[in-house]
Order: structure tokens, then C-alpha cells, then sequence
């Protein structure tokens, strides 16, 4: 197992070379140059030719791009991704601090889907056809249908200016997390709550769980000790995808909420052209990823000894 | 040893609904177990054994229809509430099944769930349970290291000896063995059938096992069922079956053993949706006459044996 962590961490090297280049190429395709944009708002009007050539040659955007890159590289091996040309703070702090944020709203509302979803989802599975199951079914269908921040301007509309309950945007008070989080959670809620429910029907028809009840086990038992847990196993895998998509997922509702979030701040940045902001996102976006890949993989692996680490190459029934 | 009898069916009809149908498994069938006994029900695949097997202890899926009289211990076990019948369940009827690789759970550890059916049916202490498994384990001859071993670690072969060892937990007086050895190659077959022999004689257990293997009904059985769209077509001791098989079903499974490389009986297993005005072995039957076609047999009675067939004249 250990091993296997050490060799997934080795992974990361090339992918972080791979990403990063991409994120250098992809930035260096836009029309525009950051030049321009930066300078026409710190001026307010269109800046001389010589100002863009007194920025390039401070920021380094005249030298050709791969030696750039190496520099670039050479200073984020060591922790430093440069400043924001927008505003001048460090990259590094900016990512921090509003992927801190994002984490805050998303892992609360990812919880409250679970809360949500694995009572109802289970329930529905237990009592299949039943009235709750078609009910919890058309729920769920028609949550999914509401786009998260239209609920949350529902929830808005409900909570602050009618009942005059909840603040509706801001990151000052604790308060504040309130609404985003029950937009984000709920709107997840509903494709959770079917997931759920197909895995658990789908565990309650096999063989093992005809002879749990051969056992003499009660449905209470069976369900909680043999088809709950082997259920859990794609519900996770999902869970864990939903959770590291959090760095761009929830744009909307963030800059809804004023929610200062990683999808808020990368897209603010994408507009300003802030390329070192952008480079150093992704960069750490790509850490992130491969971080929370793993530990949903060693989550699973708990889970269900089958998946067999020693042996890659899908060969887990060996 | 006492010879009573444990398990006696009585007209048991089972029937699916379907959405396009439905399909009679089981058509009045008859038969009884005593205790110590093997019975073997036999027949081609498709003729409803194992839902009659399944029946008794309601492991069949929610659309099947099952009437008539299913007396265990002299109490009618088919019309008991869900609760009662729990107690019976697990504990004096246990089921082991073929393919025990998807009958085990793959994430739980073996010992678990063998101390989990004995937890389940006795209240007792999670160590009380643990000895029991452990006992149990050496009982089929499994190295009781294996107690936190998952199923996936184990042959298959060992995996049906955890089946085993899970049904017996409790110590039933009757197990249910639907074709225990399909799944397995011939060496490990012939040691899990002589674990049930074992078993069955240390415990004065019964076993009804399904099965398709004339092989396996040979060395295992004390009776013998012939079952043909579900229709018991023949029961007999064993030594009278295989010297004298009186049903041409039976006559005809026997042809097939003797030369399996060169004879088969024509045609096919009926589709148990069609309902049949005569005999369901009729148009494969090569002893049929008119009247097979039009009247459905009865159970012929003679002494131990059982048939059902209109040209077999009763002595």
C-alpha cells in the first residue's frame, strides 16, 4: 500500500510538467497580449507602445517562451508562482485562501447531499415501486432539472428577502455559508439520491444477498451489513469525482453568493489575463487532482479488498 | 436412527407471473424427505428444480406464486407468518448454492459471515459466535487462518466449503444444496460431495440436493426425484432407479449416461408458459400413445416408488 502511494506520488512529476506546459501553451494562445489588458485598466485608456515594452521586459514576456517556462518552473519548485500582475499579491496565498473558501462550501455541501441522498436513495431501494420510491423518484427528477443557481436565487428569494433570514451573499459571517451550501448540496442531492438508489437495487439482486436472507439474517441486517456496503463502492467513486470538481463546478453559484471561491477567482483571472495567477491555478489544481484521486482510491480500497494495487493492469480477480 | 420425516411436500404449485405470462414451474408435485436422508431431484436444466428447491424456504423473487402444503417438523411451514417463518429460516433449514463465488459477500471476510448466521439465529456474544465459526471452519476443512481471508482470496473449491460451513452454522436439520458442484472441476466436486456425506452422518442431517449430474445422484442419493417441466415425473430409491427406471424420462436420462457422446433424447425442454392439455414429456416421449396427448398423468403409487406417467400399469 505504501508503496503504492509513493509510486502515485511519483506520477505526479510528469503529469505537473505535462499540465503545466499546457497551461503556458493555452495562455499564450489568446489574441490578446497580458500587456494590454493589464495596462489599459491601470491606466484607464490605451498605453503607449513603449509602456507595453517596459511591462514585458519587467515581467520577463519578452524572452522566447520556453525559457519563460524553465524560469517559471524553477521558481515553483521552490514554492514561488510569482505575483498577480492585476493586483501584485502572490499567487501562492491567493490560491490558498480561496481554495480554503471553496473547500468550506463544497465539502458542507457535498455532506448535506449525503445526508440527503443515502437515507432517501436507500429507502427508495428497500421499498422499490413503493408510493415513497415513485415520489423520492420524481423528486429527485425534477431537482435535477433545477440548475444550482436557480435554486439558489429561489433560496435567496425565500430566505433573505421574504423572510429576511439569511444574508444573501458575502464571506464575513458564519452565516454566510448557509445559502450557498444549500444550493450546491440539494442541487447535488438529486442526482445523488438516484445514484443511490440504482446501486443499492442493483446489490439487493444478486446471489450473496439471497443467501444473507437464506441465513436467516432480517432485511434490516441485510441491508445495512451486505448490500449497503457493496453499494457504497460507486456512490464513493462518484462522491470523490463530484468533490474535485469544485475548482471550476461551482462558478455560479460562487459568483452568485459573492463566495470568494477557486472558481470565482479563476475566472476573474481567465478575464484579466492574469497569467501567472492562471498558471499557478492550474499547476495546483492538477496537485489537487492527483491528491484527491488518491485518497478516493485508498477510500475504495477500504472498502472493497478486491481492487488489488500490487497488480496493476484492471487484473483484480487474480 | 430415527427415521421420521422431517420434510413433506404435498401439491406444491408454483407459479411466476410475468408481464407476458405465466410460467408453471411446479405442478402438483409431491415428495418427502426423512431424517438422515439424501433425496436428489434431477432433470435437464429448465424444469424448474431449483425454484422448487428455492420455494421452501421463500428465496424466490416477489412474483412467484407458491400454493400448496409444506410440512417441516409436522408444522405447515407454508402458510407461516413472515416472522415465524424467520426462526425456522437459517436455522433449521439452511441452503447452500452453486456458483459460491457470487454467493458470498465479496467484501466481507469469510469468518464474519459464517459467526453472522449463527449471531443471527442465536443471541449470543460476537465471541461465542467466532468459536462457532472457528469450529465450524475445521468441520470443512478449511485452515482456520482463514478466518479473515476474503472470498476472493479462496478457490473455488474453498469457496463452497465457506458456503458450507455459513449453512451450517446452526447446525440445520435440513440443507438445501442447489447443485453444490456445477461450478466446480471433477477433483474438488468429489471432495465437497464426500464433505456432505460426512457432514450428513455426524449430524443425522437431510439433504435435498438439485442437481444434473447422474454421476453425482449415484454416489450421493438414498431417493431419487426425476422432475420434467415441472412435473415430478418419477421418485425411487436409488437401487431400484438405476436398475429399473420405470418413467421413459427416466429411461431415457439413463440412455443418455450410458453413451453421452452418442445418444440424446430428441427434441427440447418445453417452454413453461405453454400450458399442456396431455403429459409435457409427450412429444419427446418415444413410448406415447393417443391418449398421452390429451390426458395429463397422475401419480401412480407402488409401495416406496412413484410415478407419473399413463402407460406405466401400476403392480
Amino acid at each position: 500500500m505504501i508503496r503504492y502511494i509513493f509510486r502515485r506520488l511519483l506520477y505526479l512529476i510528469p503529469v505537473l510538467i505535462l499540465t503545466s506546459f499546457l497551461a503556458y501553451m493555452l495562455v499564450y494562445l489568446s489574441p490578446s497580449s497580458p500587456a494590454q489588458i493589464i495596462l489599459q485598466s491601470r491606466y484607464s485608456g490605451d498605453p503607449t507602445q513603449e509602456q507595453i515594452n517596459d511591462f514585458n521586459q519587467e515581467y520577463g514576456f519578452d524572452q522566447p517562451i520556453l525559457i519563460q517556462y524553465a524560469s517559471w518552473l524553477k521558481n515553483a519548485v521552490r514554492g514561488d508562482l510569482g505575483k498577480s500582475l492585476s493586483d501584485g499579491s502572490e499567487v501562492l496565498d491567493d490560491f490558498i485562501y480561496s481554495f480554503k473558501a471553496s473547500a468550506e462550501l463544497y465539502f458542507s455541501s457535498q455532506l448535506l447531499a449525503l445526508i440527503i441522498a443515502l437515507p432517501i436513495g436507500v429507502y427508495s431501494a428497500f421499498k422499490a415501486n413503493s408510493i415513497f420510491d415513485r415520489i423520492s423518484r420524481a423528486y429527485s427528477l425534477v431537482g435535477m432539472s433545477i440548475p444550482d443557481f436557480w435554486l439558489g436565487m429561489l433560496l435567496v428569494y425565500v430566505f433573505s428577502i421574504v423572510l429576511n433570514l439569511l444574508p444573501s451573499f458575502g464571506y464575513t459571517s458564519p452565516q454566510n455559508i448557509i445559502l450557498p451550501m444549500l444550493a450546491l448540496g440539494l442541487s447535488s442531492s438529486f442526482s445523488l439520491i438516484r445514484l443511490v438508489r440504482t446501486s443499492v437495487l442493483e446489490v439487493l439482486h444478486l446471489n450473496y444477498i439471497r443467501t444473507a436472507r437464506s441465513k436467516g439474517l432480517s432485511e434490516g441486517q441485510i441491508m445495512m451489513k451486505h448490500a449497503l456496503r457493496n453499494a457504497l463502492i460507486p456512490i464513493v467513486t462518484v462522491v470523490g469525482i463530484h468533490l474535485t470538481h469544485f475548482i471550476g463546478g461551482a462558478v455560479a453559484v460562487e459568483t452568485m453568493f459573492a463566495w470568494p471561491g477557486l472558481g470565482n477567482f479563476f475566472a476573474k483571472a481567465a478575464g484579466n489575463q492574469d497569467i501567472p495567477v492562471i498558471q499557478g491555478f492550474v499547476l495546483l489544481s492538477a496537485v489537487f487532482f492527483i491528491f484527491a484521486n488518491l485518497i478516493i482510491d485508498i477510500i475504495c480500497k477500504q472498502l472493497d479488498p478486491r481492487i488489488d494495487y500490487q497488480n496493476e493492469g484492471g487484473k483484480n480477480n487474480g | 436412527m430415527n427415521k421420521e420425516k422431517l420434510l413433506e411436500v404435498e401439491k406444491l404449485n408454483i407459479k411466476f407471473l410475468t408481464s407476458i405470462g405465466d410460467v408453471n414451474v411446479s405442478e402438483n408435485i409431491n415428495f418427502h424427505l426423512k431424517r438422515g436422508e439424501i433425496f436428489c431431484i434431477v432433470g435437464e436444466s429448465g424444469c424448474g428444480k431449483s425454484v422448487v428447491a428455492l420455494s421452501l424456504t421463500r428465496l424466490l423473487p416477489e412474483n412467484a406464486m407458491i400454493n400448496g402444503s409444506i410440512k417441516f417438523e409436522g408444522v405447515d411451514i407454508a402458510n407461516l407468518e413472515d416472522k415465524e417463518f424467520a426462526k425456522i429460516r437459517g436455522r433449521k433449514i439452511a441452503t447452500i448454492f452453486e456458483q459460491p463465488m457470487s454467493c458470498i459477500n465479496p467484501v466481507m471476510r469469510i469468518g464474519n459471515q459464517i459467526a453472522e448466521t449463527y449471531r443471527a439465529n442465536f443471541k449470543c456474544s460476537k465471541k461465542e459466535a467466532k468459536e462457532q465459526a472457528l469450529k465450524k471452519l475445521k468441520e470443512v476443512k478449511l485452515p482456520i487462518n482463514r478466518y479473515n481471508s476474503y472470498p476472493h482470496e479462496l478457490s473455488g473449491g474453498m469457496q463452497q466449503r465457506v458456503m458450507i460451513a455459513i449453512a451450517l452454522a446452526c447446525n440445520p436439520q435440513l440443507l438445501i444444496a442447489d447443485e453444490p458442484t456445477t461450478s466446480l472441476d471433477v477433483t474438488v466436486q468429489y471432495q465437497i460431495l464426500e464433505l456432505l456425506q460426512e457432514i450428513k452422518e455426524k449430524y443425522n442431517m437431510a439433504i435435498l440436493m438439485i442437481t444434473h449430474d447422474m454421476a453425482v445422484v449415484h454416489d450421493m442419493a438414498d431417493t431419487i426425484g426425476v422432475m420434467y417441466a415441472g412435473n415430478m415425473m418419477e421418485i425411487a430409491a436409488r437401487d431400484a432407479f438405476f436398475q429399473q427406471p420405470l418413467h421413459p424420462y427416466a429411461q431415457e436420462l439413463l440412455n443418455v449416461v450410458k453413451d453421452p457422446c452418442n445418444y440424446t433424447i430428441p427434441g427440447t425442454v418445453p417452454n413453461l408458459m405453454e400450458s399442456f392439455l396431455g403429459c409435457p414429456f409427450e412429444p419427446r416421449c418415444n413410448k406415447s400413445t393417443e391418449i398421452c396427448k390429451t390426458k395429463k398423468p397422475e401419480d401412480i403409487v407402488m409401495g416406496k416408488r412413484i410415478v407419473r406417467c399413463l402407460n406405466v400399469v401400476p403392480n
